[in-house]
């Protein structure tokens, strides 16, 4: 018994605590640079609901219904983090950044429900968002400038491990929320993405999220990414605001 | 950190003795040549790299690409035109933009608006945090260029944005998608990077002086690299406002030596609190 009870500790840690590891597709060649390493060059993009709630959640006005991205279920709140999620899920309307149409944050921005082109130079790789046109570097193989510096994206150092892209990303400022749910963090947010190809047209993207002021202990998200495959996938604009009040020519002109 | 550096370059440049060839409008371009370098993956003269404007037009982000030739603002000012860097940046034979009657008006309507405003729509898009539009980005600070199979990133570190040149000879947008940045299709003459873009929204100005164009604009641009140089032209073609297409012409040095991580630049969210950049101005919105 005693035994069996061990193996379902194993096997809960594994399965539920821990990301899944998704199967690789025989046969399915992974595309690669020059150099050898995995190529994430395209347009990429999420299926799911994670932008409104990154917990699993209940529809709403506005809002479907969606199984969440943390792994586990729940982000594992300090209990006097709780009361700001709450104030952040009431003011959400107005003071969320996208409500504001700000920089959204990483990993945020990835699971935003619009695509994203992968830029891949061996020296950098870099990301260009739909979403208000942000524009993430990820420096290779050299350190993170020394802090205290508050950005809305963090500074992003990759590194190769085997055939996962490894990115610590450090670096933040107290104002991007992770979704429109009110999950938060403080600017002591440390972000590692990890990129790992499940087959040739999608990504294994898992995350792992670490702030000592808002969470008792580091946790995970993890959900796919899917390469775009129409034949000439783009990344249009998406400036969410400069609808009303922007310049244009007099009527008749 | 970058930033700084084109401020520099830009400085060094302006202490430049001014080219005899001022008032010339020929254009200042070398002819296309072969491409003599290495080459991309795919083919593409390798011209990857950091690009910092050199003495032709480096005034920076605030700049007036008729400068020196407006007789208003000569008045307003009392500036002359030798105060101003020469050669003219507009390649007509008079500097200035060959603008309809009612456009060159609204030109100055414009530029009276943004030195008084009284709506946020008088403000130039960039002095507000919206994007600069097109062809001004490409005219102001300098830029990174990196290369991948059938694509040109052109990526602008002071707004901290990505423009997309497909060489993939992809169907163009549909004329109704209008983007700050438009759609750009290019191909390689030897040494030039030829570009057609098009589907512009009529929101960002040329400059924040209040030069304009509608989305009907088409443009045509012309990259050629000789050596460490990088020649720009752009020629726009707006029937709705210019009576003619003109030519505005900078150019750029290759950052050959070692060069900064490009940090955020995070202006770029929408200012909505201009009325304390403009106090006793601006209604409180």
């Amino acid at each position: 018994m005693r035994h069996i009870r061990l193996l379902v500790d194993v096997l809960l840690v594994l399965f539920v605590a821990d990301t899944v590891a998704w199967a690789q597709t025989a046969g399915q060649t992974v595309p690669r640079t020059v150099d050898g390493k995995p190529d994430l060059s395209g347009v990429w993009q999420v299926l799911n609901s994670a932008a409104y709630d990154i917990e699993d959640h209940a529809a709403q006005a506005g809002v479907p219904a969606g199984a969440g991205v943390v792994v586990g279920g729940e982000i594992p709140y300090q209990p006097s983090a709780l009361a700001q999620r709450k104030r952040n899920y009431e003011n959400r309307a107005t003071e969320d950044t996208d409500a504001k149409c700000y920089l959204p944050g990483v990993p945020r921005i990835t699971y935003m429900p619009y695509p994203f082109r992968i830029i891949q130079t061996a020296e950098r790789i870099d990301i260009s968002y739909e979403y208000v046109g942000a524009l993430r570097h990820i420096f290779m193989n050299t350190p993170h400038p020394r802090g205290p510096i508050e950005w809305w994206m963090g500074d992003s150092r990759g590194r190769w491990e085997g055939d996962t892209l490894v990115v610590d990303v450090v670096h933040f400022n107290d104002q991007t929320r992770f979704d429109k749910a009110g999950n938060f963090h403080s600017e002591l947010l440390h972000v590692v993405e990890r990129y790992s190809f499940i087959d040739a047209t999608h990504l294994n993207y898992e995350v792992t999220i670490e702030d000592p002021k808002v969470f008792t202990r580091p946790w995970k998200m993890q959900m796919p990414l899917y390469k775009r495959v129409e034949p000439a996938p783009r990344v249009l604009e998406y400036y969410c605001y400069g609808f009303s009040d922007v310049y244009t020519l007099p009527a008749g002109r | 950190m970058r930033f700084s550096g084109l401020f520099v370059a830009a400085g060094l440049a302006l202490a430049a003795p001014a080219p005899l060839s001022a008032q010339s409008a020929a254009t200042l371009t070398p002819p296309t040549a072969e491409w003599t370098g290495s080459r991309t993956s795919d083919g593409q003269p390798d011209v990857h790299g950091s690009y910092a404007k050199d003495w032709i037009g480096a005034r920076g982000p605030n700049f007036d690409l008729e400068e020196g030739q407006d007789p208003e603002e000569m008045r307003a000012t009392g500036r002359k035109p030798e105060d101003f860097p020469k050669p003219q940046m507009v390649r007509t034979p008079d500097g200035r933009i060959p603008y309809q009657p009612w456009a060159r008006q609204q030109r100055i309507e414009n530029r009276k608006n943004f030195f008084n405003p009284t709506e946020l729509w008088h403000l130039d898009s960039n002095a507000r945090c919206l994007p600069m539009g097109f062809p001004r980005e490409s005219l102001d600070q300098g830029t990174e260029i990196i290369q991948a199979p059938g694509l040109v990133f052109f990526e602008y570190p002071y707004n901290s944005v990505v423009r997309t040149v497909y060489l993939d000879g992809r169907a163009p947008l549909n004329d109704r998608v209008k983007l700050w940045y438009g759609d750009s299709h290019g191909r390689w003459e030897g040494n030039t990077l030829v570009v057609e873009g098009r589907n512009f929204n009529e929101h960002g100005w040329y400059d924040t002086y209040g030069n304009f164009h509608s989305s009907d604009l088409r443009i045509e641009e012309r990259f050629t690299f000789v050596g460490t140089r990088m020649y720009y032209d752009v020629t726009s073609h707006d029937p709705r406002v210019f009576s003619q297409p003109w030519t505005a012409h900078v150019e750029f040095r290759k950052n050959t030596g070692n060069v900064d991580d490009p940090w955020e630049t995070a202006c770029f969210e929408g200012e909505r609190d201009t009325q304390h950049i403009f106090p006793g101005k601006m209604p409180p919105k």
